[in-house]
């Protein structure tokens, strides 16, 4: 900046250009963060317009400091730290607001927009959605239009469509160079940075536990819980039970999962009609990969334990896809060690007596286990009533109140009163947690398994036959297990929304494309990672396998664009100089600055011919000739086509030596 | 022929009035020229410079060769709007009152000195330059056509001067300096007949007709694309430069314009080229183009400046 100005005052609408750009940026934030962050922001960003536009000084330093210390310390309150991804973007967001509130001169306007860059960067810490990569697009298109206002000489305020015109252009401009830089810039395994530990707080999902009424919400939830491609046909909607946590713990109450690994190999007696498929999950913070019955190959970096679950060695705190196969038709456990035996038929006999004592009655009436579970089937099919808002269960004896007397539930109750029945027969049980079902998007052929698709069953192991899965919802309810939750609860269950608009089938195909959108968002830009990079590039011809080659492609390929994106813009201003009379009147001057007269920019044809004429009077008469037409082709009535040809014609046979 | 026609235009009635001038006021044919473009381009003429080089000669001069009839108002501090306009008077014989109208009311005015009335005396003079009619007790009355002011004043540091504001320097088309004779031409003013026996021997080199003809002509003058492109050049380029405290309006841009044109025609040419711009440029925006910074240049090099900034495109 120049010094004759110096406590020149910042043009009160490119302040609040900046102010308005950045309440953009900060609103996500300001409806994630604890209220007092967005409070703070709002009243010092309405503090700081209200100086810009009553022209009044900005606050003294001490006051400054005191509300930066003070801003510092209650980030330090609220989160117990000051790094971390919550804490750290509060304490940004505070200091962008002093930094508004202290901003004085051109240079700091500079230095707030860029805060704001790195302000959208911050943006994508919390969600990477399309929506919000489109809202933070626009904010980035807010602050460059901010920043042309502000390079815009002074004394005079450009108008919105001189400042977002320009703006855009800039950005899209830098489309191509942006494409080049996410295919080509070098991927590291895993992410780039390491997302702080509270990154993953708030994610949905399964829990490693089952007390009635804990799915009951998972079940109105319609994130997104996976999405799966299948080589091939989609087996049937009845066979699509993808496994999850086993619980094998039960206290009279609650179902959960042994603290204890099972570990040990499974062998399958019998595998058959297998399915390829690749999984999309996403992050839910929690070890577990889900797999249809029965698990036949493994994804890397995962286990198996003894029960079928899939661990996977890292918990899934990120979006990640695996490939792998499973049976459909199987038979496996028909040995049951005696450990898993035990555990299987664990239940505390002070707790419900009722169904232990209906369990009992039935092994002493019945002459085979199959026999009781058909009982057992017989008697939620003939009384009990499919519901997503059961009465609560408050007794000591929880699953007695829902046989006895509620007679009214979802999964949970079933699986749950199920296995405990089974086990007071003797008949060794456990509970298979995940999710049931999906729903296929006729555009890509792809399966979206939601939260609210969360449920519960039972496998029993049976002499000669092994662990057998059951499910007693489906009795109760079999439309649950045909058709999905929708079906199963009719008009009489509270239903969502948007699953309600499903018969609505315009609604259902926008649904379908969105999603179809979303999961090729999820696999190409947000899952563009160091195999689909390798894919692409040898998709392409490349095979590049260091990063060093990348890194020499990536600079190759940016200076390509650079170029291209350059030619464009010379090539945009060619038209106008292809006029004849300009082309053979910048050749002519060409051709006399070789012999030492050369015409200054601002000089007109006229003078310049008079200063010709002066210097070499020989070459008088063709200059006059020429400059003549030049006149007359340029501010005159123009040239016709022949004549342009000819003016072209006189210039090249001029010849000054 | 484009170029050099002026030799065969030669008799015209403005190199008549050009040539005579030259002969009472000695040494300025480009002042004179560029004053004849300014009326040409039916735009007023505001003269300024010390005093004794010849101001009011010129403009004496030029009145009189013009063929148009013509009015002197010497502004001075105590001079009146009713001195400029008019007054009614009370007619014994017909019991009424009469207006007798000032001197505002003929085809050229000579405003001499006009930054040391008071500005209400000014603005009168101002105002009917702008609208080309006055209001006086009530009445609005036409102005006879053609109508020029043709003002001297004196740079603005001598003393008992009202500054012209800004809008009102706006309302002239032109502002000249004449400047100091160089040594042969004072030698001749020296040695040469009374310059007043001079200008009352001037016969008018032209009728009011042929004038208003001509200035016809001006605007059929031919504006190219690409004239227009360095006019607005001009005018972009001290929109944005930090060396201006304010652009040119587009009133700036257009009175440029209509000069250029007054220009190219009184060189013979049909067609207005980059250099009638450059020739007038500085007389028509000298008044409105301040300089910012330390060098806080005035109108004429600011303008100069200008010239050398811009590229013809």
């Amino acid at each position: 900046m120049s010094g004759e100005l110096p406590h020149k005052a910042l043009d009160v609408r490119n302040v609040l250009w900046l102010l308005s750009s950045m309440a953009f940026v900060v609103a996500p934030h300001a409806l994630r963060l604890p209220n007092w962050v967005g409070v703070f922001f709002g009243v010092v960003v309405a503090w700081r317009a209200w100086i810009a536009w009553r022209v009044s000084r900005n606050p003294p330093r001490w006051l400054v400091f005191a509300l930066t210390a003070g801003a510092v310390a209650a980030t330090f309150i609220a989160y117990g730290r000051i790094m971390g991804r919550d804490a750290g973007t509060t304490l940004l967001v505070l200091m962008t607001a002093m930094k508004l509130l202290e901003m004085k001169t051109s240079r700091e306007v500079v230095l707030a927009i860029h805060l704001g860059f790195i302000l959208v960067m911050t943006n994508f810490l919390f969600s990477q959605s399309i929506p919000f990569g489109v809202y933070m697009l626009a904010c980035v298109w807010l602050f460059v239009a901010t920043l042309v206002g502000h390079q815009r000489g002074v004394g005079r305020t450009p108008t919105v469509r001189e400042r977002l015109v320009p703006a855009g252009m800039l950005l899209a401009q830098a489309v191509p160079l942006m494409i080049v830089l996410f295919l080509l810039f070098p991927r590291v395994q895993g992410p780039l940075w390491a997302l702080p530990q509270d990154a993953h707080a708030g994610l949905s999902g399964l829990s490693d536990s089952m007390t009635p009424g804990n799915i009951s919400q998972l079940i109105r939830s319609e994130a997104t819980a996976f999405r799966v491609q299948f080589d091939g046909d989609i087996p049937p909607y009845s066979l699509l039970y993808w496994r999850g946590p086993v619980l094998w713990t039960f206290d009279g109450r609650t179902w959960k999962v042994p603290e204890f690994t099972i570990t040990g190999s499974q062998e399958y007696a019998r595998a058959e009609n297998p399915v390829r498929y690749a999984v999309t999950v996403e992050p839910h913070g929690k070890h577990w990969l889900f797999s249809l019955d029965v698990p036949g190959t493994l994804p890397r970096g995962t286990g198996i334990r003894h029960d079928l679950q899939i661990r996977s060695i890292r918990p899934v705190d990120t979006r990640i896809r695996y490939e792998m196969t499973s049976f459909l038709d199987y038979r496996y456990g028909e040995r049951l060690p005696a450990g898993f035996r035990a555990l299987a038929l664990s239940f505390d006999e002070r707790r419900n007596p009722r169904t232990v004592a209906l369990g009992r009655s039935w092994a002493a009436e019945a002459g085979s286990p199959t026999e009781v579970v058909n009982r057992a089937l017989q008697l939620f099919n003939a009384q009990f009533t499919y519901t997503l808002e059961p009465p609560l269960l408050t007794s000591e004896d929880p699953y007695d109140e829902f046989l006895f007397e509620a007679k009214r539930g979802f999964c949970e109750h079933y699986a749950g009163s199920f296995a405990l029945l089974m086990r007071a027969a003797g008949i060794p049980a456990r509970i298979v947690t995940g999710y049931q079902g999906g729903e296929v998007n006729p555009l890509n052929r792809e399966l979206l398994v939601r939260q609210a698709d969360a449920h519960a069953w039972v496998e029993v192991w049976l002499e000669e036959r092994g662990w057998l899965r059951l499910d007693p919802t489906s009795v109760v309810a079999p439309n649950r297990i045909d058709g999905g939750i929708d079906a199963a609860l009719g008009p009489i269950g509270m239903i969502p929304s948007l699953i309600a608009a499903d018969r609505l089938r315009v609604l259902a195909a926008l649904r379908f494309a969105w999603s179809a959108l979303d999961s090729q968002w999820n696999q190409w830009v947000l899952g563009y990672n160091v195999d689909r990079q390798r894919q692409f590039l040898s998709s392409l011809g490349l095979e590049i396998t260091n990063w060093k080659d990348l890194a020499l492609w990536l600079t190759v390929a940016t200076l390509a664009v650079g170029g291209l994106v350059g030619l464009g813009l010379v090539l945009r201003d060619l038209p106008a100089r292809r006029d004849p009379a300009v082309l053979a009147w910048e050749r002519f001057c060409g051709k006399l600055r070789t012999v030492g007269i050369a015409r200054s920019a601002h000089e007109g044809p006229v003078d310049y011919l008079a200063r010709v004429e002066a210097r070499r009077p020989a070459l008088a008469k063709a200059a006059r000739e020429i400059t003549e037409r030049y006149v007359r082709g340029r501010y005159g009535e123009g040239l016709s086509k022949r004549e342009g040809r000819e003016l072209l014609a006189l210039v090249r046979r001029f010849q000054p030596s | 022929m484009l170029i050099d026609a002026r030799a065969r235009l030669a008799p015209s009635p403005v190199e008549d009035v050009v040539a005579r001038a030259s002969r009472v006021i000695l040494g300025k044919e480009r002042q004179i020229r560029l004053a004849m473009a300014c009326i040409l381009a039916r735009g007023h003429l505001l003269i300024e410079d010390v005093p004794g080089v010849g101001k009011t000669t010129l403009s004496h001069a030029l009145s009189r060769l013009l063929g148009l009839d013509y009015q002197r108002i010497q502004f001075t501090s105590d001079l009146l709007p009713a001195d400029v306009i008019g007054v009614s008077i009370f007619d014994r014989e017909n019991s009424t009152f009469r207006f007798h109208p000032g001197p505002i009311f003929s085809q050229i005015i000579l405003a001499d000195e006009i930054n040391r009335a008071s500005p209400k005396a000014q603005s009168a003079l101002l105002e009917a330059m702008e609208e080309h009619q006055v209001t006086a007790e009530g009445e609005t009355r036409p102005l006879p056509e053609p109508f020029f002011v043709i003002a001297t004043q004196n740079p603005l540091h001598q003393v008992g001067t009202f500054p012209l504001p800004e809008s009102q320097l706006d309302r002239f088309l032109m502002r000249l300096r004449l400047g100091y004779p160089d040594a042969k031409a004072e030698r001749e003013l020296l040695k040469g007949e009374e310059r007043r026996d001079l200008i009352s021997q001037l016969e008018p080199a032209m009728s009011s007709a042929q004038l208003v003809e001509l200035q016809r002509a001006v605007t059929a003058t031919q504006v190219s694309e690409a004239l227009l492109d360095y006019v607005q050049a001009l005018v972009a380029h001290t929109r944005l430069s930090p060396k201006y405290a304010q652009g040119l309006s587009p009133r700036a841009a257009l009175a440029v314009l209509r000069a250029a044109q007054a220009w190219a025609m009184m060189q013979g040419r049909r067609q207005v080229l980059p250099e009638d711009v450059q020739a007038v440029l500085p007389a028509v925006v000298g008044h409105r183009l301040h300089g910012t910074g330390e060098s806080q240049k005035g109108g004429f090099d600011a303008a100069t400046d200008l010239l050398t900034a811009v590229a013809i495109p």
